[in-house]
Parts: structure tokens; sequence; C-alpha cells
């Protein structure tokens, strides 16, 4: 027993003494976010420069809207990152969702910026949500169409997908208590004859307001062609349709009539926003858009739970429970950030000026 | 002596068995619920929701392909049938709902990708079909003509990928059923070891056990079984420090309190034997002294002071020999002779046992006896040996004080009962004595074995009654010996009174004397012949035949121990040769224990055993009884 307690201790001597040779892996936060995410990601780096805590952030870039099944085999690489201690992402509710089992059976923590999908809050325990889901967005729809719109008939168009679906129900749901009539629901994706399953939905009635439950390029395509057929009409679209340049390409003149959600704008008077959009400015040049802003919170509140927390996935998942609980809310550009049941959500209704997303409601 | 090993307690050990036998089944158990039991519940678990997944994509793709028959078949020309067929082609993508939202968290992440490929084949096959109806709804019949090979491409996307996930998903099965049946396998050869350790585990036991207990027990047996044949010397190893080992040291420790009492009882028996001996050369002088004393008192021609010293000589005399003979009865073992007892006499037996003691230790002794006391039945010597006990307690504890010191007897009748009480007013006993009173080797003076009221209260109980202390107020002590009243034995029983004596009572008989001592056959030949007997002596067994052969007497009248023919060789020579003559045989001895050398089945009724020294007229009487009964035959 002494023999194999002396030989216990050389072994622990020569560990730690490998372990001073060794350079230290520094903490890894690994974002799975479109490419516009790049811009957050390097306004993040730039701020935890600053840090005395040494923290690497990656970026995996996706297009929107990627299939789910790149999305799990993204995360499938991700999640064997050296070092890694939390994951942001993925870019949209279907991607996050298909990437949750692999990050909950790894047990590495995901925070997800600005996907809405209720189904994301029973995606396993080390999946955490950021934005409000699709129930409170889609009310806030329902609200701002039946409120300020007055629409008295709606035709909700969606894409068949978690984001989609989620966001409809949510829409149709807050109608139906405003007493608004929902029309017509089209189910629709990019590669869809929009003219056709347009124009045969508005043989079957045409609505006050259109809903669009999609991105950018199912916006763009369904308010081109209201616009055309019926030019009175309104369209509103989820967050789920922000993206510039892209989405004002796709919108064309009908941008006018296109009503988008936003959870932050550039514009927001708060010392936190304005530094951000000051360092945005700095690091990247131009303004930010709310997607970027929500990912931006996403990796400082993982920083934070690393600085404070611990840097292994346990300690950040713990930190990040605690968060409005044990303790306060983490300061975000976008909002106090916790993931407790109830939170605050900041919804805005937005409109594009050209290449400028504005705010409309609430002023 | 083996040295002792210091071990755990066989309580600890049978704890440790158990402990171990416990862990050893539980752990069997437990390795089969988590290792086995765990697998097969979470292949179940695990399963169920891939072959859900399965059912409802293959359900959604089976109604998809019904529904995208409807642009496969030929198209109506009536354009409400068409708007009807898209109706029904809307209504069935409806009645779908959304894509099956795979539950990716549920299935093997192998099947993930294939799914999620599927899933969105299903969305678009939904997708397409809606553009199908709404076509058909903008009565643009030939676009919706083509879009059959839409519906066929992404038909065979969502086949492929089906396919990939069902692959996966086999695949995924089929590696859970190899590793299910490994962990078969392996259950198979870890309860293979277990058997194998259980076994290694029970012959362990056994041997410990064997080890621990069924050696100690049986060399514990075997000591004991050598104690019950009566080797005390007996010593039994104690190879532990356990319980086993201290019941060895226990058993040791016995046998060595019972070597050091049989020694002491040894000792004891030596001096009974020495006794016994000086009891027989002590009595014949006695006799001797008391007859010539006797003799000479019958002379009417004695002066006063002559008369009244004789007197004295023969009291004396009788009194020396009274107290030998209890000596004698106390100190030599006998056979237990049960029958009607007077427990006055026994009481007063034992007081004259030791009457030399009271004055030397200035104790009063107070004697209340009841006249009318029924006999009891039990041995006379062990209920004397009983009040000895008692009265020579009483005696050591009023040591202890200062005078006045009384002892007090007292005998009376309650009921059934007769009570004996033999009481002092001594220090009492002990608070703490008292509880162990009658345990043996418990004894509350320095010197005593522990065992006279351990004993004395055995041989009560054997008689059927019961010997208990009862304190005496604050001082003094009491002890009760409560016996059980014989029935119909009381006074009657006694003796009946003594004929009056004629002058010469024995003229007319043959008396044969056999002593060895002159001086007691003188004094008694002379004592018989001055009684009317005819008189002839001889000094040993062979004389005494010689003399028998000369003259038949009518009675012979012989000391059982003599050099040359002892008395018991000359009775056995009688009983041999002369038969007739057995029934005149009277025996005279100091030691009357020398009549066991007879054996049991001597024949000589009690009547005619006279013990030294005996008072010249008792010897009269019996002597009468026996010639009287020789004339009648």
């Amino acid at each position: 027993m002494p023999a194999l307690r002396n030989g216990a201790a050389a072994l622990l001597v020569v560990g730690l003494a490998c372990g001073d040779s060794v350079p230290e892996q520094p903490p890894v936060i690994a974002v799975a976010f479109q490419g516009t995410g790049a811009a957050a990601v390097a306004v993040a780096r730039d701020e935890l420069a600053a840090w005395t805590t040494p923290i690497r952030v990656t970026f995996d870039s996706a297009v929107a809207g990627d299939p789910a099944d790149i999305e799990v085999e993204r995360a499938q690489k991700i999640v064997v990152t050296p070092g890694l201690v939390a994951v942001v992402g993925h870019g949209n509710s279907r991607g996050s969702l298909a990437a949750a089992p692999v990050y909950n059976e790894a047990g590495i923590p995901q925070v997800v910026p600005t996907s809405t999908s209720r189904r994301l809050a029973t995606a396993g325990p080390w999946t955490f949500r950021l934005a409000p889901n699709d129930s409170i967005e889609g009310a806030f729809i329902g609200d701002y169409a039946a409120g300020p719109l007055r629409a008295r008939s709606v035709t909700i168009y969606f894409v068949n997908d978690e984001y989609g679906v989620g966001l409809r129900d949510g829409v149709k749901a807050r109608l139906r208590e405003r007493n608004v009539a929902v029309l017509d629901e089209v189910s629709v994706d990019p590669r869809s004859d929009f003219p056709t399953v347009v124009e045969a939905s508005l043989r079957r009635g045409v609505p006050d307001v259109v809903v669009v439950a999609g991105r950018w390029v199912e916006t763009g395509a369904v308010a081109r062609l209201m616009r055309a057929r019926v030019p009175n009409i309104q369209v509103v679209a989820g967050d789920g349709a922000i993206l510039l340049p892209e989405l004002a390409d796709h919108v064309g003149d009908a941008a006018p009539s296109v009503h988008v959600v936003s959870f932050w704008l550039a514009d927001a008077p708060d010392s936190l926003s304005r530094a951000f959009v000051e360092r945005f400015g700095r690091v990247i040049g131009g303004e930010p858009l709310g997607t970027l802003a929500m990912t931006h919170d996403a990796i400082m509140v993982v920083a934070a739970a690393i600085r404070e927390g611990g840097s292994n996935p346990a300690a950040v998942r713990r930190y990040l429970e605690s968060l409005g609980r044990e303790r306060p809310p983490h300061p975000g550009v976008t909002g106090p950030i916790s993931f407790q049941p109830g939170r605050p959500a900041n919804f805005m209704m937005t409109r594009l000026e050209g290449n400028r997303i504005v705010r409309v409601s609430p002023r | 002596m083996t040295p002792v090993r210091r071990t755990l307690s066989l309580r600890a050990l049978v704890v440790v068995i158990l402990a171990v036998s416990a862990v050893h089944v539980t752990a069997i158990a437990v390795y089969l619920a988590a290792g086995l039991t765990r697998r097969v519940a979470s292949l179940a678990v695990e399963t169920a929701p891939v072959f859900d997944l399965f059912a409802q994509l293959h359900e959604r793709a089976q109604a998809l392909r019904e529904a995208v028959r409807l642009t496969i078949e030929p198209l109506p020309r009536d354009s409400a049938a068409r708007f009807a067929r898209a109706a029904e082609a809307r209504r069935r993508v409806a009645e779908l709902g959304e894509r099956a939202v795979a539950e990716y968290a549920a299935v093997p992440p192998p099947m993930r990708v294939p799914l999620a490929r599927a899933d969105d084949d299903l969305s678009r096959l939904q997708n397409v079909l809606l553009e199908f109806a709404a076509l058909l709804e903008l009565d643009r019949v030939d676009e919706a003509g083509r879009r059959e090979d839409q519906a066929d491409s992404v038909m065979g996307d969502l086949a492929l990928h089906l396919g990939q996930a069902q692959e996966a998903g086999m695949a995924d099965l089929l590696a859970r059923e190899r590793s299910l049946s490994d962990a078969a396998g392996q259950a198979v050869v870890v309860l293979g070891w277990w058997f194998v350790s259980g076994l290694i585990l029970l012959v362990a036991v056994v041997l410990l056990i064997r080890q621990r207990v069924q050696r100690p027990l049986a060399e514990l047996e075997a000591g004991l079984r050598e104690v019950a044949r009566g080797e005390i010397h007996t010593q039994v190893p104690a190879h532990r420090a356990d319980e086993m080992g201290r019941l060895a040291a226990l058993f040791n420790e016995t046998t060595r309190v019972l070597r050091e009492r049989a020694q002491q009882q040894g000792r004891y028996a030596a001096a009974g034997e020495l006794m016994a001996g000086v009891a027989h050369e002590v009595n014949n002088p006695l006799m001797a002294i008391a007859s010539l004393a006797e003799l000479r008192l019958a002379d009417p021609g004695l002066s006063p002071d002559l008369r009244t010293e004789l007197d004295q000589m023969r009291g004396q005399a009788r009194r020396a020999a009274k107290l030998l003979s209890g000596l004698l009865r106390f100190v030599r073992p006998s056979e237990a002779q049960v029958g009607p007892v007077d427990l006055n006499a026994a009481l007063a037996r034992a007081l004259d046992l030791l009457a030399y003691r009271f004055p030397v230790e200035d104790v009063t002794v107070e004697r209340a006896f009841d006249a009318a006391l029924p006999s009891v039945r039990c041995d006379g010597a062990r209920i004397e040996q009983v009040f000895v006990n008692l009265l020579s307690n009483a005696l050591d504890a009023l040591r202890l004080v200062e005078p006045p010191r009384r002892l007090l007897v007292r005998t009376w009748t309650a009921g059934d009962r007769v009570y004996a009480a033999v009481s002092d007013n001594g220090p009492g006993v002990p608070e703490d004595v008292r509880r162990r009173l009658f345990i043996p080797f418990v004894s509350g003076k320095s010197e005593g074995t522990g065992l006279g009221l351990y004993m004395s209260r055995q041989i009560v109980r054997e008689a059927a009654g019961e010997l208990v202390y009862q304190p005496d107020g604050a001082r003094g002590a009491t002890f009760l010996v409560r016996l059980p009243a014989a029935e119909s034995q009381t006074a009657a029983a006694r003796p009946a009174p003594t004929p009056t004596p004629r002058p010469t009572p024995l003229a007319g008989y043959a008396v044969l004397v056999v002593d060895d001592e002159e001086a007691i056959r003188r004094v008694i030949a002379l004592y018989l012949e001055r009684r009317g007997a005819r008189v002839a002596t001889a000094v040993d067994g062979a004389d005494a035949l010689d003399r028998i052969a000369e003259a038949v007497p009518d009675l012979i009248l012989a000391d059982l121990k003599m050099p040359g023919m002892s008395g018991t060789a000359l009775y056995q020579a009688i009983e041999r040769d002369r038969p007739e003559l057995v029934p005149r045989v009277v025996f005279l001895s100091g030691d009357l224990t020398q009549l066991m050398e007879l054996g049991e089945d001597h024949g000589v009724p009690p009547e005619r055993i006279l013990a030294k020294p005996i008072d010249l007229a008792e010897l009269e009487t019996r002597i009468l009884r026996v010639v009287g009964g020789v004339r009648e035959t």
C-alpha cells in the first residue's frame, strides 16, 4: 500500500509538471449562426479582449434556413470542439431544435439567441432560449393586425417548420381572441410557386392584412405579389424576415406595405445599447440589427457565466439557470436576460425605409 | 498453554458473514437490475419513439402518396369536378397537418439527419400538392398535370431518406440488440463467477464456522464428557479471545475450582477416616472406663466420695463417647437411610456435638422443643448435618458480637408441617450476601467453603422441605427448616420402654464375648456373669470359632475390628460353616462403618449392632432381645 501511494504521488507530481508545460486551453464558446452572426462574434471578441478571463469564440457560419439535417451535422461537428464550454445557436427554430439533442446528450449548454419556437423550452435541460417564444410574438403580431392595422380578416402564409407553424398558431390564437377572421392558411417554402398559391388564396378570399410566418424570401415574394394584386394590403412578418439587405431586395417596391417584428433596434436609447452600437460601428461599421444584438447578448451572457460561474459546461449551465433566481438578470443590450418563465419580452414593429429598419410601434 | 489470539468476536463474525452474504446476494440482483434489466428497459423505452416516429412518417407518407395519386389520375374535364379534386387534395393535406416535427432527441443520432431530410421532403410534398390544388382551382389544368413529375421527384427523395432513416434505425436496433446480447453473455459469465465466488464464500464460511465454532464446541463437549466421567483435571484449549474462548476459559476455571473442592473434600474424607480409626481406639478405653465405673457403682459398700467420683468418671466417659459417636456420624459418609426422624432428637444430637463451644464462647443456648413434634421422613444423619451447619454458622456469627450471645433452637408444628428454627442475636446476614446466600461457593466467612448452606438447602429440599433465611429484626438471624410431617409417624414410633431388669436376667444363657481388648472383654464378661450368664471369651475370630466348636453359645458378642481374624471374617465363617448360628451374632464396635465391609446384604438386624461405648444396662437389654428371640425360634 505505501508503494501504491508513493506511485500515485509520483504520477501526480509528473502530471502537475506536465500540466505546467502545456498551455491551458481557454474555454470555447462556439457560435453557430447565419453568416451575419460573424459581425456579432467580431464585436463580442472585441469586447472580450478587454477581459482578464481568456475566452475563445469560434464561429460556424450557416445559411439562414439551412435544412435540419445540415444543422444536426453541424452540431455533431461543433460538440467535439476541444475546450468547448457552450454553444450559441443555431440560426432558426428548426435548426436549433434539430441540434438541441446533440448538445443535451453531450452536456453542453446551448443558448439559442433568436429562435422563438416554444418547443425549445422542452428541448432539454442544457438548452436556453433567449428570445420570447412564438406564442408571445404571435400575440404581438395579432394585436398589431387587429389594432393599428384594423384588420377584419387575415390570411397567413407560413413556412412549414417549427418557426412558421409556431408563429402561425400564436397569431391565430390572438386573432381568434380579437374576433378577426383567418381567411386562409397557406404553406409555402422558398421553392413554392408563389404566384399560383397567392392567386389561389386570393380566389378563396381577399384579406385586409397578410401575415407571413416565414423568412425574407417568403415575405418578399408574398409582399410583392400582394402589392400587385391588392395595392393597399398590409403585410406583417415575424422576426425571421429581418435580414438586410436580403429583405429589402426581396420586398422591392412593396416595402412600404411590409411591417416586420424586431426584438431590438439600434435607436434604443439605453447606455448598453448605445455602447453596443458604438462598438459595432467601430468594429464592423454601420448599424447592427436586432438579431445581431441578440446574438451578441447570447455570447456575452455565456462569457459572463464562464467568468463568474466557472469554465466548464456544468458551471455555465448552473449560472444560466440561476439568472433571475439566485442572481439578478444579466444586463444585456436587448434588455435584462434571464431564462425564467414569464420573463418580460421586448417587441417592436418596424418598417423598411430603404435599406434601414425603422421603428413603427411602440414609439 | 496455547497463546490466545485476539480475533473478531463470534457476534461480530456472524454480523460480517451476514453482511457479506447479503452483499453477495443483493449485488447480483443489483448487477442484473442495473446492467441487464436497465438495458432491456432502456431498449424498450428508446426504441418505442423510433417505431412511433416511423409509423407517423409512414402514415404521413402513405397519406401523401394517396394524395399524390390525385395528381396522377387523369384530370376531369368538368371544371366543377376539377375544383372538387382540388378541394380533396387540400383537404387531405390539411388533414395531415404540418410536418411530423421529428422528435430528434428521442431517436438515435444516426437517424436524425435522414429523418430531418425525410421530414423536409414531406413538407415539400405537401406544398407541391397544395400547388397542384391551387393550379386546379385556377383552372390551369395543363400545369397541374405537370406537377406529377415534381411530386414523383419529391416522393423519390422521401423514399430515399426514409430508407436511410430506416437503415440507420435498423443499424441502431441491431447495435442495441448486439449490446444486449453481449450484456446477456456477460451476465452469464458474471453469474458463473458469482456462483463460483458464492461457493468459495460458502466453503470459507463453513471452514470458518468449523474453526471458530464447531471445533471449540467439540472440544468443550469432550471436556464436559470427561468431567461427567469424573475426570476433573480436564482442560480445554482457549484458541481465541472470543465467546468460545471465554467459554473454554470458564470451563477451565470451573474444573480448577472443582479440583480445589475435591482436594478439600479429600482432606475432609481423610480426616473422617482418621477419626474413625481414632474413635475405635478411643471407644474401647472409654467403654472400659465407663463399664468398670458402672460395675464398681453396683457395689453397695462404696464410700459416698468414691461413689461420686466413680459416677463422675462414668458420666465423663459416656459424654466423651457420645461426642465421638456424633463426630463419627458427621464425618463418615454413609448411604442415605430415609426413614422417620425425630427432629428434636436430631437437633439435640447436633447441639451435643457442638456443646463444647457454648461455654467457651459464652453462648447461652435456649431450647424450645415441641414435645409432641411429629416425626419427619428424611435421612436422619443428613438432617443432623444440616442442623450442625446452621448451629455452627450461628456460633460463628455470634463470635462477631459482644456478649450476651444467645442461641435459640425451636421446633414446632403448624398444620402438616414441622418447623425447626435456629436463631441467634448475631450481626445478621448483610443485605448483599442474602441474595447469594444459597448459591454454591458463596460464603460470608473468610474461611468458609461456601457449600454449607447450599448443601443444607439441597438436603432439606430432597426431603420435600425448604430452608429459608429470616432476618431477625435489626440484628440477628433465623434459619428456618420446614419439612412435611411424616404420616402416622409420631411419638408412637419411639422405642418401647425398657422392661424392669430382674436381678439375674441372663441366668441360663451362654454368651461368647469376642474382643481383642482385654479390658473390654473382662468388664463385659464380669458384668454378664453378674447378671447370671455363663460367659466364655475369645481374643479374635479364630479363637471364637474354637470356643464355638467346644460349646455352642446362645449369643456371640463380637468386636468388629480385631487383629488376626476380624469380626466380619468371623461372621462370614459362621455364615458359611454354622449358618444356624448367624442369628446369635451381635456386633459391638467403636466404628460401625466397618459393617459396610460385609456388604449391603449382611443380614444383621440393626438391633444386633451395638456401638461402643454402650451402657451396660442397654447391653443387657439388647442381649435379652436377641437371646429371647433365639430361644423362641
